[in-house]
């Protein structure tokens, strides 16, 4: 539980993340959001752990959102796929998210290369049209999203 | 009926098969991979459908599946743009003729019921779902979770459409999973993570599968019922089923008294290739013959990356399946079956796996095929290839794809052709591109050897080792009575005329075709397909290499469904990339690079220029004035690709 959470706890180093990647969200529309959310949390909501989970988690999930013309992050709370308010989302395997913090030079790479040994799993909440729309072609190529093609 | 040459040799493959009540004249099913697209947006079946599947009830399987219809009237399980539907009796008619159509052709019909689950409602605002449970691919809708009224109308559903299809006259049905349809969301623990019980434990996920069957089974007594099941999912890594629970839900299946497994496998979000160039043929057997040592009393029928008769015969032969499940290489060649049986099996156009049939269908358009230009054209006599009312003396310059497929085409007409080929074989830059394909160069040169046996069976005369050229025509003079320029395309080093240095630049295609040697630190002007199969193979063999693109992205030219395979070769593979980069000059010790972060040097022996590409199309200035027609095709008109060179040589062929 706290090795879950303590990813998610230094908002200044996915702040920093995020501004080391400025010009990939720069196309994003305002409000445009994704979120990151620790697996642990989304199994729990799935009541897989549901043992595991405390009762009200204050701290389950970041968004990174676009507002007044830069994306910023923000703590959130997980509550499942529903009303969750954000056009991408990632979750994260134990470790994935502490491992693209700890990549300082390149944390998006560590992401994509998370993402291609699914231990960082990804959801749309758009179609695709409405994704390039709010401008996200460049950060869904830069994650190698468009990879993930259908029936290869 | 006398047994033909091949059916000897394939016995396994060509004996009598039993489904139920009903005889098969063989072990071939033709299964209902993906839908045509062909149909009306209501769902009615269109005179293209009808012509098509004339054409499917005729390849000589013993059983034929028609395509996926949607069994709900509200379009939640409709999961393509033009897929047919089967709600109401409103569309019994063409139904009939498509059943009439496959018993005509000496096989049993069998009706797929396609509820597409997660990626359905393509006409809706939603999709439904067991659970709410996100996509992970941008083309779908968002999902709803099904009540349990719901699950019973659908149950509901899918026995109406099972009793209308045998109504139509079809001998029996088939309700799919594949590639994670509803049925697959029920039976995944990814997809459903209800509490009730439908949820839970692999036997109450089970559960809507054991009432689709049992709804299925009473609504169709007498006919048998047909169930495909993912052996594997590849979704395991991501929350999915594990293999065995795959195989728990199969059993039970066979205890909900099926009549066949059908198994495949991956889904379409799957994170792994299934059925791509990639795979080897034969790589997921080892799932049918777990399904069949399992469950030895139920029929199981398989195919996924199995492309191959004399492989599945074997199969059979092991008893690994009993019935070969085949579809994609029936739409690359629907005379496979009959060339198999006559022992022409060197007349087969190979499925190279292409994927440009699921490429299209999610850009909502009508499956084609790279290997069958005809495909979807069934119903327009002007694409049948027919015996030409004047017989013509026709020339072809170049022997690569379009020229060979046109060759051979107006040679089926009647026509005499003779083609010319500077090089010494036929090929042109598809040899090249083969020559250092990482996915199955086999695949590529598949087409090459088939353009050589149909060229030899077929007459055509072929002319290597000669240039065609105004001085070459000239020798020609009403010789020929028609001329197709399918002189192909080359590198555009006109491009690089203002780049310093440029005469230390060599050419991609030489280097494709070994007339370059190129060094041990290689830098690769253009990321497009040739630049990237160039640098992907320089790199597998040991050399330094670094793709300098001046767009934003690589693959640019590359088929959707193959452009995330070369950016995963060049991730594997560690080639440096630099996009949105510019060459700016060029010298003994490498190349200078600008881009948006200044100016940068990359060291190099050897910088390959595989930038834009240039037809060539001097050749038609040249004959305009020395021949009756003069046609061209192929990247000699722009420079594209296999798949526009197979289909531009075919429709010239077709029509001279």
């Amino acid at each position: 539980m706290d090795v879950a959470v303590a990813a998610l706890e230094d908002l200044a180093a996915w702040q920093r993340v995020i501004d080391g990647y400025a010009p990939l969200f720069e196309p994003l529309a305002t409000g445009a959001a994704v979120g990151l959310v620790p697996r642990f949390f989304a199994d729990a909501i799935g009541s897989r752990r549901s043992a595991a989970m405390p009762s009200t988690p204050t701290l389950s999930m970041l968004e990174w959102r676009k507002r007044d013309g830069r994306m910023r992050v923000q703590p959130g709370i997980y509550r499942g796929f529903e009303g969750l308010g954000v056009d991408l989302l990632f979750l994260a395997g134990d470790g994935a998210l502490e491992a693209v913090l700890a990549r300082e030079e390149h944390p998006l790479g560590e992401m994509k290369r998370q993402l291609r040994a699914a231990r960082i799993q990804f959801f749309v909440f758009r179609t695709k049209r409405e994704l390039r729309d709010l401008g996200y072609e460049d950060f869904v190529e830069a994650l190698g999203l468009p990879f993930l093609g259908a029936c290869r | 009926m006398t047994q033909r040459p091949g059916e000897s040799q394939l016995p396994h493959l060509f004996r009598p098969g039993r489904i139920g009540k009903f005889p098969t004249r063989n072990l071939i099913k033709y299964g209902a991979c993906c839908v045509s697209n062909y149909n009306g947006r209501d769902g009615t079946i269109t005179p293209r459908e009808l012509a098509r599947m004339r054409v499917i009830a005729n390849t000589g399987c013993g059983m034929i599946t028609n395509q996926g219809a949607y069994p709900d009237p509200r379009g939640e399980g409709k999961a393509y743009f033009r897929q047919v539907a089967i709600f109401d009796d409103k569309f019994l008619p063409e139904f009939e003729t498509i059943a009439r159509y496959i018993h005509d052709g000496g096989a049993i019909a069998i009706q797929q019921i396609l509820h597409a689950g997660r990626y359905g409602g393509i006409d809706l605002g939603y999709c439904i779902q067991p659970s709410v449970v996100p996509q992970t691919l941008p083309h779908f809708r968002p999902p709803r979770e099904m009540t349990k009224d719901d699950i019973r109308q659908c149950v509901h559903e899918h026995a109406e459409a099972a009793q209308r299809a045998v109504k139509a006259g079809f001998d029996g049905t088939e309700v799919t999973s594949f590639m994670g349809y509803l049925l697959a969301n029920f039976n995944s623990k990814f997809t459903n993570q209800r509490t009730d019980e439908y949820g839970g434990s692999t036997k109450n996920r089970g559960r809507f599968m054991r009432e689709l069957i049992d709804g299925m089974k009473q609504a169709t007594p007498d006919n048998p019922l047909i169930i495909r099941l993912n052996g594997a999912e590849l979704m395991d890594q991501w929350g999915g089923n594990d293999e065995d629970e795959c195989f728990e839900l199969m059993a039970q299946a066979v205890d909900c008294g099926v009549d066949m497994i059908s198994v495949t496998v991956g889904w379409q979000e799957a994170p792994e290739s299934s059925i791509g160039r990639d795979i080897p043929p034969g790589y997921w057997n080892h799932l049918a013959a777990r399904a069949k040592k399992s469950f030895p009393d139920t029929l199981i029928a398989f195919g996924n990356r199995l492309p191959d008769a004399g492989m599945a015969n074997d199969c059979i032969a092991k008893g690994e399946f009993d019935f070969w499940e085949v579809c994609r290489p029936l739409l690359a060649d629907p005379e496979m079956v009959h060339k198999v049986a006559e022992g022409r099996t060197d007349e087969i156009r190979r499925c190279i796996g292409s994927l440009n049939c699921l490429s299209r269908l999610f850009r909502d358009l009508p499956y084609t095929c790279t290997m069958n230009p005809a495909l979807g054209h069934e119903v327009e006599p002007e694409y049948a290839i027919t015996l030409a009312t004047v017989k013509k003396k026709v020339m072809v310059i170049g022997a690569g794809p379009a020229g060979m497929e046109c060759a051979i085409t107006a040679a089926k007409r009647g026509h005499a052709v003779t083609v010319f080929e500077k090089s010494d074989r036929i090929g042109g830059s598809l040899l090249g591109y083969a020559a250092h394909d990482l996915a199955r160069p086999d695949d590529l040169l598949s087409v090459i050897r088939h353009y050589e046996v149909m060229a030899r069976k077929l007459g055509v005369e072929l002319k290597f080792n000669t240039e065609a050229n105004a001085k070459f025509m000239r020798s020609m003079l009403h010789q020929f009575d028609a001329c197709v320029v399918a002189a192909g395309a080359r590198t555009d080093m006109s491009a690089y005329d203002r780049l310093e240095g440029r005469e230390r630049l060599v050419d991609a295609i030489d280097v494709a075709k070994g007339k370059v040697q190129p060094g041990k630190r290689v830098v690769v002007i253009g990321a497009g397909k040739v630049g990237l199969v160039v640098a992907e193979s320089l790199r597998k063999n040991g050399a330094e290499v670094t793709l300098v693109e001046e767009e934003k992205r690589i693959a640019g030219d590359v088929m959707p469904s193959f452009k995330w395979r070369h950016s995963a070769w060049v991730e594997e593979l560690e080639i440096r990339t630099l996009t949105l980069s510019r060459v700016t000059r060029v010298t003994a010790d490498g190349v200078h690079v600008a881009n948006g972060k200044g100016e940068t040097f990359v060291a190099a022996d050897t910088v390959i220029a595989a930038g834009p590409r240039k037809s060539n199309q001097e050749l038609f200035r040249d004959f305009e004035w020395m021949i009756d027609e003069l046609h061209g095709c192929g990247d000699a008109i722009m420079p594209r690709g296999l798949d526009a060179a197979i289909q531009e040589g075919y429709r010239l062929g077709v029509r001279i």
